[in-house]
């Protein structure tokens, strides 16, 4: 089983190209990595707005706001 | 080095280790700043003191023996051959102080010997020392806030100047016998530096036992935060910056690789004399940290601690084959790792009650581990070395070299020896001063020159 080009490293490396294995499979190596990508950044979104939305709502009193603003208010 | 362009190859050689030292100097930098960043105020300065003593500790043994079983102990020795020669990297040799390359004051080393080491050895050895240096810190941090220093140091040198030279010897270098018969590879020391020493760590952290109060009576365990998380941050931060030191460091920076000796083909290599390039390197490891970064930051909802240390581990999983790796095999491989490392890191956590302070054994035990066994699939049939003869890569050999890196040469080692400490009261520090704080007593003193200050300026405007 051979995952590379590479056979044997006793040959004229001006003849060598790729050294990366699978070769041929850089078109779908790049897909799934940016589907990858796209799937983070969705997730990330999301996330972040299930993440503030919850916050907003603990702080929707005035009273949870003002005590937030009085422990930050060292800094 | 009367002819200019060999001259010039040697000094070239000679200045490339040199700054790869001064850039991994960052890495331990940025280790004490994570380090005290992580542990509670009232321990900073003995976690601070611990961890940047092992740099003199591990740099005098390493200079007396560590250098020298780099190159003796290839062979194992009885696996492959004998004890090897290797007086160059005797402490009392003449190469291991300053030489011009000329003739041998003695009889140990040839003419060859002297030209080939004279600028080099220093050098080669500095490099590999920071090596030693970061095996030293990576096992630093899982044991902070509860392990007395002097216990520290003995796993300090025993890991930096036995136990990972040891296995660099083996698995790290162009005769080794795990390269010859096993085909291991491991370019950027997933194994030979990360999983040795996270394994000799898990072993400690066995003996040692958890902070006082880290775990409740129902098993459960208590986070400890960080004082500083920012300090953390930083330091996980300088980290990766000298890291780049170390992948460069890991290279020869440039070797005739054609086999034909009437020609001639230069290229940088690993240190196994296989070709590869600083532009593969730099992608890959850009391409690692940014899937172990994603992968971090998705897994721990954003926590900066575990975003930041999954970078770090999705680097480490990638680094065994990272010489050869396309950068988007590097990305989802540092990603893979990057995700099996936090998830094992609590897992241990919970079924084992594990105090791992830093997750020091999961950032780079596992990591380095799964980075060895994922190199075996990838890299499958690939040839170990440019030396006739040789295994080449298989997933069986790559599992094998890992087990011998995590657990013959990192965990057995340190576990028996952490285990001896302990028997003897050496290894932990008592509970009354880990209650008070490992700085109490500093503390108690720099309080009381504060006041004899306030008192002496008291009396100054009084009279």
């Amino acid at each position: 089983m051979k995952t590379g080009l590479i056979e044997t490293w006793a040959v004229n490396p001006a003849d060598v190209g790729p050294m990366y294995p699978f070769v041929d499979h850089e078109v779908i190596l790049f897909l799934v990595c940016f589907v990858f990508w796209a799937a983070y950044t969705i997730w990330q979104l999301r996330f972040e707005w299930r993440h503030f939305a919850r916050e907003d709502r603990e702080l929707s009193t005035s009273d949870n706001c003002v005590r937030a603003i009085q422990k930050n208010s060292g800094t | 080095m009367d002819k200019e362009l060999t001259s010039l190859t040697v000094v070239f050689t000679e200045f490339y280790y040199w700054v790869t030292i001064v850039m991994m100097f960052l890495i331990h930098v940025g280790f004490c700043l994570y380090e005290v960043g992580v542990a509670r105020r009232k321990n900073m300065l003995h976690t601070l003191m611990k961890n940047a003593m092992l740099i003199p500790l591990i740099t005098v043994t390493f200079y007396y023996f560590g250098w020298w079983i780099y190159f003796a102990f290839q062979n194992g020795p009885g696996i492959t051959g004998e004890l090897k020669s290797a007086s160059w990297a005797l402490p009392w040799n003449e190469l291991m102080g300053t030489h011009m390359g000329g003739k041998p004051h003695g009889t140990t080393v040839t003419a060859t010997d002297t030209f080939t080491w004279s600028r080099v050895n220093g050098v080669f050895w500095g490099a590999f020392l920071l090596f030693s240096w970061t095996t030293g810190s990576i096992l630093s941090g899982a044991v902070i806030e509860r392990i007395r220093a002097s216990a520290f140091w003995i796993f300090a040198v025993l890991v930096g100047s036995v136990t990972w030279i040891l296995d660099a010897a083996w698995g790290w270098s162009a005769e080794g016998w795990m390269v010859k018969l096993l085909g291991y590879h491991d370019a950027y020391a997933s194994g030979v530096v990360h999983a040795v020493a996270g394994g000799s760590a898990l072993a400690i952290l066995i003996n040692l036992g958890p902070r006082l109060g880290r775990f409740r009576a129902d098993g459960t365990a208590r986070n400890f935060p960080p004082h500083n998380t920012w300090l953390v941050i930083i330091g996980l931060f300088l980290i990766y910056t000298g890291f780049w030191g170390f992948y460069a460091a890991c290279n020869v920076p440039i070797w005739d690789i054609d086999a034909d000796k009437d020609h001639a083909f230069f290229s940088a290599t690993t240190i196994y004399l296989t070709p590869t390039t600083l532009s593969a390197v730099t992608f890959n490891f850009l391409m690692s940290l940014a899937g172990g970064l994603m992968v971090g930051y998705f897994v721990s909802k954003g926590d900066p601690y575990w975003t930041f240390s999954a970078g770090l581990s999705g680097i480490i999983t990638a680094s065994a084959g990272n010489d050869l790796y396309h950068p988007l095999q590097a990305h989802l491989v540092g990603a893979l790792g990057a995700y099996c490392m936090y998830k094992l890191h609590y897992w241990v956590e919970r079924r084992f009650k594990i105090d791992d302070a830093v997750g020091a054994v999961a950032v780079h035990g596992y990591a380095g581990f799964i980075g060895v066994v994922v190199a075996g699939l990838l890299l499958w049939g690939y040839p170990s070395s440019p030396n006739a003869g040789y295994a080449s890569v298989t997933p069986w050999g790559q599992l094998l070299g890992a087990v011998i890196m995590f657990f013959v040469l990192g965990f057995v080692p340190c576990f028996i020896v952490s285990w001896v400490l302990k028997k003897l009261g050496l290894l932990r520090i008592p509970h009354a001063v880990e209650l008070a704080g490992m700085d109490h007593l500093r503390e108690s003193a720099d309080a009381r020159d504060a006041m004899a200050v306030v008192d002496a300026e008291t009396q100054l405007v009084r009279k």
